[in-house]
């Protein structure tokens, strides 16, 4: 997702590292960046998170790899496309936030709303990599994810977890490094730092 | 109480005037929310109430065990789970589905009583849930070279959490049938459990929830 000058740089510098290992077509949403395709999509938001509960409207590709502007990829990614040929809907590792430092970063009304109507301490997803195939079960998680994306209009994650007992999906679970690791860094926060 | 609006509604939040359009979830007093859901103008989220749910009905705990119970020598862990003796059925023994919703308990971890109902609640979505082993530990790291290089082989990557199986709540299901089935085929290579659960599983694409370690007793607040 790209909007504004920083996160167009991230993302350029996120495509560059994702071409030593593939070649894959890319598209970005938003706004141009050099090197992809452009999803022409109006800032809704400041986090550009409308965006991201919209994916599966805004991708053009049935299996998509998602990855926020922000990360580096630095390896084949290819067994994320393997996964959802075989049958799982999502690929999506868990935060490394859980216990007492669980959606620490959701605003205090959203926290504890999710949490109440949970009713369990839920594994916490994070959403700035994963793949999805586009279906019947992930067009109806993605209704789910943006419906109580709209409650709150914040963060992604909570409202991902609320939309996800709603609209339950066959998920493979990665582990760290495919998202703030070894396979794929994450510089988080770095598009919201001017640059 | 929070509902969806089905038509805008002019709130005051913070002391500012706002506009709530139809979709929009709100958080108002009981009282204003039935009277908009009684003119149709808002709707409630249909959510499975936890702490209304019948766990009598057709569910179970299994406690994994090599030995089988008599009825002179009952297993040890009944005496954890007397506070629903007359609520579930418990049985003893090797790892099978017993009945529609199963807990399958390895009495080597200490269960959270308090989260026995919510587990079988969770079968009302999901057709498994089971804990991780821990947020660091990657199927890369444990077992044997072949074990690993067999598991790769099936799940493309081993740079995948790992599920502690000595507790998972269960749908009995097609999909779950067969994941036992699968598993105890694994098992029979002998090697690493867990790598053998994965395998099992990865094999069955399902609606798996994986929950937080603080499930199994490990890290809770």
């Amino acid at each position: 997702m790209v909007y504004g000058e920083t996160a167009r740089r991230e993302a350029e510098l996120s495509m560059q590292s994702l071409r030593l290992w593939h070649d894959l077509p890319v598209s970005v949403i938003g706004e141009p960046a050099m090197g992809a395709d452009c999803v022409a999509l109006p800032q809704a938001d400041a986090g550009g998170r409308w965006a991201k509960v919209s994916l599966d409207q805004a991708s053009p590709y049935t299996d998509t790899l998602y990855l926020d502007a922000d990360t580096r990829p630095h390896g084949d990614l290819s067994a994320g496309f393997a996964m959802l040929a075989d049958g799982w809907d999502l690929v999506i590792c868990p935060s490394m936030n859980q216990g007492e430092d669980l959606l620490w970063h959701v605003g205090a009304d959203e926290r504890a709303a999710t949490l109440r109507e949970l009713a369990f301490e839920p594994l916490q997803l994070q959403a700035g990599v994963f793949f999805f195939r586009k279906n019947e079960r992930t067009a109806a998680l993605y209704r789910a994810w943006r419906a109580e994306w709209l409650r709150f209009r914040d963060q992604d994650q909570a409202a991902l977890l609320r939309a996800l007992t709603y609209a339950p999906v066959r998920a493979w679970l990665v582990g760290h490094p495919w998202n703030g690791g070894a396979l794929v860094d994450h510089r988080f926060g770095a598009c919201r730092r001017k640059g | 109480m929070w509902v969806q609006l089905t038509s805008i509604q002019y709130l005051r939040e913070k002391g500012i005037q706002v506009t709530r359009r139809p979709g929009d979830w709100v958080d108002v007093g009981k009282q204003r929310a039935l009277q908009w859901i009684s003119r149709g103008g808002a709707g409630l989220p249909e959510r499975t109430k936890y702490g209304e749910f019948d766990m009598a009905a057709c569910s179970g705990v299994l406690i994994l065990a090599t030995e089988p119970e008599t009825p002179e020598a009952p297993h040890p862990a009944r005496k954890i789970l007397e506070p629903f003796e007359h609520t579930l059925e418990i049985q003893a023994g090797a790892r099978c589905l017993l009945w529609q919703r199963n807990l399958l308990w390895d009495p080597g971890v200490k269960l959270r009583l308090e989260l026995v109902a919510v587990g079988f609640a969770l079968l009302e979505t999901w057709q498994i849930a089971v804990p991780l082993c821990d947020y660091q530990l990657l199927a890369s790291q444990v077992g044997s070279d072949d074990d690993r290089e067999r598991t790769k082989a099936v799940t493309h990557d081993l740079r995948i959490p790992l599920y502690d199986t000595r507790l998972m709540f269960v749908k009995a299901c097609r999909e779950s049938e067969l994941l036992f089935e699968r598993w105890e085929q694994e098992l029979n290579y002998g090697g690493d459990e867990r790598l053998a659960f994965v395998r099992a599983l990865y094999r069955t694409p399902m609606l798996v929830l994986a929950l937080p370690i603080t499930w199994t007793n490990q890290d809770v607040r």
